[in-house]
């Protein structure tokens, strides 16, 4: 493959990063009726109830959820790189933030789809219903170590980019840090039922997710930047630039 | 005892002793009430702001950190104070529902 | 202000300066942001529980908490001997303080461990109601803080031994001791809302 077409590769792969953030928060969180999400103290019955009622919604956010979750695939890949190119020839961090961004699709997917079944029977028994919300909360909220250690793995080689424009600033690498450790809390979701850190809670649900999808969108931010960077180097011809606001190389 | 006070730090560390030995003996007095209560958040502040510019130096720091740091004690110890105020039994608190 | 970016870092030995990583205070400005949301979730549910908080609060051991808070207090004071000696260059010294540093920050998790056993005994544990649920998850969430910081020192310790802050920039060193100095602080809150405040 010429210079020109893998640039355009990793430039549509780093792109997919806002797909996926765009997608996410229509899908998964408006339409899935995740803002605000169920809380694990409402009762059997109850929770049947929530489902009947946004049945289509529901079904609907979670099943398109699980085909736009893999836009993290060809985003993470394309990090894998950014990261190979500065760590050199033994990659041990960019494969594990390769490992961490798949194994995360996997979680973010598993959880997704025990509501898909949930919703599927919605006249069945309430207790099987209520226990396979509780699956698909706890299989995202307990999981989310692959996150973390990707998280840590690409803000662990940022730091140690010493090229004159590096691919992350600095900042953006501790708060990476920082935003994959305000997960801990999400531990406690596997005992609490209510309060701030039951997976509703403020510390456990809200403040987390907030901090991986910041996260996302600024290293995207500083992905994109990078691929045009290199792309204006390779002077690579006019028609591929342009469309990508706010660029200033 | 001299030295001791000169010394910014060891100053800082027995002023931090002194108001952590009153804050345990306002608890022990439990005439105070709520007075107490007030007292202890003052101090916490106090505390904080004492590990924030003499340990953390940031007295000097450029003025945007100071005031972030300052900042954050100034708005943390304030919600707390009125959250807790509006929380005492003579003001209703305690029957809130939920 | 213009007068004061217009003076030159090196201008006085107390010009304005940050101490340390610029970039490590962000991760610290985000640290305190995160503690503060959990302080405001604490006293907002207190409010709602008064009766509860206030009995649960009896049940702790305060002398626990004030040992603890003049260990955290007193480890911190070290690490700020520990800079003014690299500053001064007097290099033996540096690895004393960071090591009497070190030792306060195990004695803290010590203390902490004898609490926690003595309340799992008791039948007590983050279930027991929300007030219990708020002080094992804030004490665990900060725990994990402090055994951060003494791995932070202990590196900073093996490095002072080898004679790394001897010469040379101390950015390192500063940056490190701020993070203990956040820990600190963020401890002193804790204590007032968790032990005293009633």
């Amino acid at each position: 493959m010429d210079e020109k077409t893998s640039l355009r590769y990793e430039l549509i792969s780093a792109w997919c990063g806002p797909a996926f953030f765009i997608t996410f928060i229509i899908f998964w969180v408006i339409i899935g009726h995740n803002l605000p999400n169920p809380s694990p103290a409402l009762s059997a019955v109850d929770l049947a109830a929530r489902y009947i009622e946004n049945l289509g919604q529901i079904r609907l956010g979670f099943i398109i959820s699980l085909i736009t979750v893999v836009f993290y695939m060809p985003w993470t890949c394309v990090l894998t790189v950014q990261m190979w190119r500065i760590e050199g020839k033994a990659p041990v961090l960019s494969l594990l933030q390769l490992l961490g961004g798949a194994l995360t699709v996997m979680v973010v997917s598993f959880s997704a789809m025990f509501w898909v079944v949930a919703a599927f029977r919605p006249e069945r028994d309430p207790a099987i219903t209520q226990m396979l919300t509780d699956t698909g909360w706890l299989c995202i909220d307990l999981q989310y170590a692959c996150t973390t250690l990707q998280m840590v793995a690409a803000a662990l080689v940022g730091l140690a980019d010493k090229r004159a424009v590096p691919l992350f600033p600095r900042w953006v690498c501790y708060l990476t840090i920082w935003c994959g450790i305000s997960f801990f809390p999400a531990s406690l979701t596997g005992v609490l039922k209510t309060g701030p850190f039951a997976w509703n809670g403020a510390l456990s649900y809200y403040i987390p997710y907030f901090c991986w999808l910041c996260w996302y969108t600024t290293a995207s931010v500083y992905m994109i930047k990078d691929v045009r960077r290199r792309m204006s180097g390779a002077s690579v011809p006019a028609t591929s630039r342009g469309f990508v606001p706010g660029m200033s190389v | 005892m001299n030295t001791l006070l000169r010394n910014t730090n060891h100053r800082t560390w027995l002023l931090l002793v002194i108001a952590t030995a009153a804050t345990y003996w306002l608890r022990e007095d439990a005439q105070l009430g709520a007075i107490a209560g007030f007292v202890t958040l003052a101090i916490a502040y106090a505390k904080g702001r004492l590990v924030v510019l003499d340990y953390m130096e940031l007295r000097h720091a450029p003025r945007l950190w100071r005031s972030l740091l300052e900042g954050w004690l100034v708005a943390v110890t304030a919600i707390i104070l009125l959250v807790y105020r509006y929380g005492l039994p003579e003001f209703g608190g305690g029957n809130v529902a939920g | 202000m213009n007068a004061i970016t217009a003076v030159p870092d090196q201008a006085a030995p107390i010009a304005q300066r940050l101490p340390g990583d610029r970039d490590v205070w962000i991760f610290i400005c985000a640290e305190l942001l995160m503690f503060g949301a959990f302080f405001i979730a604490y006293i907002v549910n207190r409010a709602s529980e008064l009766a509860v908080f206030n009995d649960s609060q009896r049940t702790l051991d305060r002398t626990c908490g004030v040992i603890n808070t003049l260990i955290l207090i007193s480890s911190s004071w070290a690490v700020v001997q520990a800079l003014a000696a690299a500053r001064s260059r007097r290099p033996q010294l540096i690895s004393t303080y960071l090591g009497v540093a070190i030792a306060l920050g195990v004695a803290f998790m010590l203390v902490k461990v004898f609490e926690y056993t003595a309340k799992f005994e008791a039948g007590l544990s983050m279930l027991t109601n929300t007030f219990y649920m708020f002080y094992f998850c804030l004490t665990m969430i900060h725990l994990m803080h402090v055994v951060a910081g003494t791995v932070i020192l202990t590196v900073m310790w093996n490095k002072a031994r080898a004679g790394g802050y001897d010469s040379g920039p101390l950015q390192g060193l500063e940056t490190g001791a701020s993070y203990w100095h956040m820990v600190d602080l963020l401890w002193i809150f804790l204590f007032a809302l968790l032990y005293l405040l009633r």
